[in-house]
């Protein structure tokens, strides 16, 4: 047997030295090469260092006691008695998997938000656009009723009871004779209620021959500036219709033509 | 108590169906292999058993991935390995944040011959023993532990993990060098 070896050398047999198999002769050769070589002393250490004791010789010295507290700390840890296909079920799993599918819905939700936000933000701009829209349009009929000549004061008051009118109407289909009679007499008598071109049909359908009082009544008002509340509640006086006869509010103007 | 290979692992695939009683008996038949294992690790039996503790918790989470056709036992101490080894990471972090002196206390000396001054440097050498493992590359530690913390064969090693029995020699042998040389590096133990 050589009385030195080299470093390959030394390192080779480490592992035949942690097993015991090398005899002493051969353990004194390893320990005369570390004596000068500083690499392989540590080499010599950290194998000594982790042979002894063995793995096998912790393993019989682990201390019962401690053993012992493994299984009862491992119910705890993993839910005690709850059972399931393939192991102990911790309860606080069943949200670990459900975490996805949570998150998908939120953002689900989320975009859906958005997106309905971004459809109320669309209604509230279109209802802007219309409200503005009504405005102007209630100061062209405002400058048209300016245009009739009337004095400024009942010019204004006819101009709100005009506006009052047609809203009235426009909030129902239909109104009963009745009901018409009501609206009408609730209003100033001088306040118009046709324009002067609808009045002009009017007139004109009182030029056909009859002898109907609604033609009698017509051809006794001046119609150059209109239909006014009071001419109104006084021609349909005039038609004598059923008190209950529905009208439909966009016919308004055929209930005397056709009478 | 000393159970063989295919009665573990028939025990494994019956917990695996859900009979619970399994896991127990696989508790008491493993658990002192994986204290041990644990304290060649840390050095320290409190962490042994809450690194054994984990390890269970995992199997027990992780049931439905183990092969049946393969050993439970070797697929147990993978699991196993992989815990300490990240508990020594984390380990290695908290001394380069904070140089947390506490965590290195927790290393105490492995088993030995209880004269306090052999123990005490026993402690100190295995503190940095661990320390020089973080030296070390993936491959290189965990060739380095499986053979000479683990004491397994170089065969068995090269063939659980897919390489030939070169490789893990060429490997093991860098990593003994990388390590003796930071060892001397951390100053005169001898």
């Amino acid at each position: 047997m050589k009385n030195d070896i080299d470093c390959r050398a030394f390192e080779e047999q480490l592992d035949a030295l942690t097993s015991g198999e090398l005899a002493q002769s051969e353990i004194e050769v390893l320990r005369a090469h570390a004596s000068y070589c500083a690499d392989c002393a540590v080499q010599l250490r950290i194998n000594e260092h982790l042979s002894k004791p063995s793995l096998r010789e912790i393993e019989a010295a682990v201390p019962e006691e401690l053993a012992r507290t493994v299984w009862p700390r491992l119910q705890g840890a993993i839910g005690f008695g709850v059972r399931r296909r393939g192991g102990v079920r911790r309860p606080s799993r069943f949200w670990a998997f459900q975490r996805p599918a949570l998150a998908a819905a939120s953002l689900l939700l989320a975009v859906s938000c958005g997106l309905l936000l971004r459809e109320v933000i669309d209604l509230r701009r279109r209802e802007s656009a219309l409200l503005q829209q009504v405005a102007d349009q209630e100061r062209w009929l405002a400058g048209m009723e300016a245009r009739t000549g009337a004095a400024p004061v009942a010019r204004t008051a006819g101009l709100a009871a005009s506006q009052s009118w047609q809203r009235a109407l426009a909030r129902s289909e239909s109104v009963t004779v009745s009901e018409l009679g009501r609206l009408l007499a609730s209003l100033s008598p001088r306040t118009t209620v046709l324009d002067s071109e609808s009045a002009g049909r009017l007139a004109r359908a009182a030029l056909f021959p009859g002898t109907s009082a609604w033609k009698r009544v017509v051809a006794d008002l001046h119609l150059d500036d209109g239909l006014q509340a009071g001419e109104a509640l006084e021609l349909l006086q005039a038609i004598d219709l059923e008190p209950d006869r529905s009208i439909s509010t966009a016919r308004f103007l055929d209930l005397f033509v056709r009478s | 108590m000393r159970v063989n290979d295919r009665e573990i692992s028939a025990l494994a695939l019956a917990f695996q169906r859900g009979d619970q009683g399994s896991l127990k008996k696989l508790v008491a038949i493993l658990t002192r292999p994986l204290l041990a294992r644990a304290y060649r690790y840390t050095g320290d039996w409190d962490w042994a058993r809450d690194l054994t503790q984990e390890t269970w918790v995992k199997v027990n989470d992780r049931i439905q991935r183990y092969d049946p056709s393969k050993s439970f036992r070797a697929w147990l101490f993978t699991v196993h390995r992989n815990g300490c080894l990240d508990h020594l990471r984390r380990s290695w972090l908290r001394r380069e944040v904070s140089a947390d002196v506490d965590a290195i206390d927790r290393m105490p000396a492995p088993l030995g011959s209880g004269n306090p001054e052999i123990e005490l440097e026993r402690g100190e050498f295995h503190r940095r023993l661990v320390e020089a493992l973080s030296t070390l590359s993936e491959s290189q530690r965990l060739i380095f532990v499986r053979v000479a913390m683990e004491q397994e064969e170089q065969l068995e090693v090269a063939r659980d993990l897919g390489i030939s029995p070169t490789t893990v020699r060429t490997t093991l042998h860098f990593a003994r060098r990388k390590l003796a040389q930071k060892l001397r590096s951390m100053g005169e133990i001898f």
